[in-house]
C-alpha cells in the first residue's frame, strides 16, 4: 500500500479531532473551531487570516471564551476557541454569523461536542450553498462544477466586500504580508526565519495591538500646514510603537510598517493621487538628514546615510516611494492574486529595494549580491527552497522589503474597493 | 483477507469519511453508508469503497462509513488507512 500523497494532511486531520476531543475532556465545553473554506493547496493566507481573526474578534465580543489557541499546519490557519455556552445554542448563534455576514460564507465555525461536530442539519437548517452558485456546496465540491480558479475568485471577492474601512484593508495587507510563505529569512507562520526573539504569534500580537490607531489617522485635521500634520504623526506613531513594543515585549515587529502606513494613509487623505501629498508630507525628514552628526551616528539608518549616501525608508517616502511602488502594484495587478503570485511580487520588491535591514548586514556589497539572488528566484519556484538557505546562511531578513509588501497589497486592495 | 478487529480512520470533519472496519460473521463485504450527499452520489460512493476493499484483498467485513463529503481520493485513502491499521 502506497502512501497516498496528502497523508500528511489526513493524519493532521485525524490529529485535530484528537486534539478537539482532549479540550472537550478538559474543560467539558463545546470547542468551537474556525477554518477558512479555501480551496486550493496553499492553505495559508492572507484571506484565510483576516476572515478567521475577524470571527475570532466577533465570538471573542459576544460569547465567553475560556480557552483560546491558534494552530498553523498543513491543514492552514486553526483557531480553536472552548466556549461556555450549551452546544447547540452556541452552534445556532455560529450559524446565525455564518448566514449574516459578508463574509460567512468563507468561514467554516464548527461547534465540537462529545465525540462530533453538530451539523446545521440536526438543527433543522439547511446545507451550506455553494460560493459560485446557489446548489448545495457539497455536491458542487464533489462533481467539480467549477473550476479551482472560478471557486478562489469568488472567494476573494466576497472577502474583498466584506472590507468596510481602509483600516480593514490595512488589517489584510499586514496579514497577508505575516501569512506569506517561504518569506526568505523573514518569520513565517511555519517558521521563524533567523529571528530567535519573535514567532508567528509576536507578528499577529503585533498587529492587533497596532492595529486601531489607523483609524486617528482620520481624525488630523487637514487645516493645518504639512509640518504640523507630520508632527501629530509622528506622535501618533510613537504611540503606536508603544503600544507594539509592550504587545510583543520589547521585539521590534512593525515599526517600519507603522511608518509607511502612517504616512501613505495620511497622503490618501490629502490627495488621493497620493504621490506629491506623500513627498510634500515628507519634508520634515530633510531636517533629520541635517541634524545628523556624521562623527556620532545615533542610529543604523544615520550610519548607513553617512557610509552609503542611503536615506533609507525616509529617503524612499521622500521620492513618493517611486519608482518602486508603480513598478510593483502593476506586477501585483498583472495577474490575479495567488500564492507564488504574492512570492513574486515579494522578490520582485526584494530585487529593487535598498533594504537598509541587508545593508546593516553586509554592506552594499552585500545588498547588490541580495538583490540580484531575489531577482533569479522571481518566478522560479523551485530556487525559493535555495534562495531561503542563501538568506539564513548570510543572516538575511529583508525587514524592509516585507513592509513595502504589505503596502502594495493595502494600495491595490483599497483601489479595487474604492475606499481611497 | 478477513477482518478480524475493530479499526477505525478518519474524522467527521468537512470533506472528510469515519471509516470503520468490523468482523463480518455472515462472511460477507457489507457496507453501511451515512453521507450528506446520500441521495445524489450513496451508489458511487459505495462502489468506490467496495472496490478499495476487494483491490486490497478484503472478502468479509462490516464497513460502516460516515461521510461528510469527502472526495474520492480522500474515500480511498482513508479506507486503506482502515485496513492498514488492522495489522
Amino acid at each position: 500500500m502506497n502512501p497516498h500523497p496528502n497523508h500528511t494532511f489526513l493524519q493532521a486531520k485525524e490529529d485535530l479531532v484528537k486534539h478537539k476531543q482532549a479540550l472537550f475532556t478538559q474543560y467539558e465545553k463545546p470547542v468551537l473551531s474556525l477554518q477558512a473554506n479555501m480551496v486550493g493547496e496553499h492553505k495559508l493566507s492572507g484571506w484565510s487570516a483576516w476572515v478567521i481573526i475577524t470571527f475570532e474578534k466577533l465570538i471573542q465580543s459576544s460569547m465567553k471564551v475560556v480557552y483560546k489557541e491558534r494552530i498553523f499546519n498543513e491543514l492552514g490557519f486553526i483557531s480553536l476557541l472552548v466556549i461556555d455556552d450549551d452546544p447547540s445554542h452556541l452552534k445556532q448563534a455560529c450559524i446565525q454569523l455564518e448566514e449574516t455576514k459578508t463574509s460567512g460564507r468563507c468561514i467554516d465555525l464548527d461547534v465540537y461536542a462529545k465525540g462530533r461536530n453538530l451539523s446545521r442539519y440536526d438543527l433543522g437548517f439547511d446545507e451550506r450553498k455553494c460560493l459560485v452558485c446557489d446548489e448545495m456546496a457539497r455536491v458542487c465540491i464533489r462533481t467539480q462544477k467549477h473550476t479551482q480558479k472560478e471557486v478562489i475568485h469568488a472567494y476573494q471577492q466576497c472577502l474583498i466586500t466584506s472590507f468596510q474601512s481602509k483600516v480593514d484593508i490595512v488589517h489584510f495587507a499586514l496579514l497577508s504580508e505575516c501569512m506569506l510563505t517561504p518569506k526568505f529569512g523573514l518569520v513565517t507562520p511555519r517558521s521563524s526565519g533567523i529571528h530567535q526573539d519573535m514567532n508567528i504569534h509576536t507578528f499577529l500580537k503585533s498587529i492587533d495591538a497596532i492595529l486601531p490607531y489607523f483609524n486617528e489617522v482620520e481624525f488630523i485635521s487637514l487645516d493645518q500646514n504639512t509640518h504640523e500634520i507630520f508632527s501629530q504623526l509622528r506622535l501618533l506613531g510613537q504611540r503606536m510603537e508603544n503600544a507594539m513594543f509592550e504587545a510583543t515585549q520589547g521585539v521590534n515587529t512593525h515599526k517600519g510598517a507603522i511608518f509607511l502606513f502612517l504616512m501613505v494613509l495620511m497622503a490618501q487623505r490629502m490627495s488621493p493621487s497620493f504621490t506629491s501629498s506623500l513627498i510634500e508630507l515628507a519634508q520634515p525628514l530633510l531636517e533629520d538628514f541635517k541634524q545628523m552628526d556624521p562623527h556620532h551616528p545615533q542610529s543604523e539608518g544615520e550610519r548607513q546615510f553617512h557610509q552609503y549616501q542611503s536615506q533609507g525608508v525616509r529617503g524612499w517616502v521622500l521620492k513618493g516611494g517611486e519608482p518602486l511602488l508603480s513598478n510593483t502594484l502593476s506586477f501585483y495587478a498583472s495577474q490575479p492574486d495567488s500564492h507564488d503570485h504574492q512570492v513574486n511580487t515579494l522578490l520582485n520588491i526584494m530585487s529593487q529595494c535598498e533594504d537598509s535591514t541587508i545593508i546593516k548586514k553586509r554592506g552594499w556589497e552585500g545588498l547588490l549580491d541580495f538583490q540580484a539572488h531575489a531577482q533569479a528566484a522571481m518566478n522560479h519556484p523551485e530556487s525559493w527552497f535555495d534562495f531561503e538557505q542563501y538568506c539564513l546562511d548570510h543572516h538575511f531578513s529583508a525587514g524592509g522589503s516585507a513592509d513595502i509588501f504589505a503596502l502594495v497589497l493595502y494600495l491595490h486592495y483599497s483601489k479595487e474597493r474604492n475606499l481611497l | 483477507m478477513n477482518i478480524t478487529q475493530t479499526t477505525q480512520a478518519g474524522t467527521l470533519e468537512s470533506n472528510d469519511i469515519l471509516v470503520t472496519l468490523k468482523p463480518n460473521p455472515e462472511g460477507t463485504i457489507e457496507i453501511h453508508l451515512q453521507s450528506v450527499v446520500l441521495k445524489q452520489f450513496g451508489k458511487q460512493i459505495k462502489a468506490i469503497i467496495l472496490s478499495t476493499l476487494q483491490n486490497h484483498g478484503i472478502t468479509s467485513c462490516l464497513c460502516e462509513c460516515e461521510d461528510k463529503g469527502a472526495l474520492d481520493h480522500v474515500i480511498i485513502a482513508r479506507v486503506e488507512s482502515a485496513i492498514q491499521r488492522q495489522l
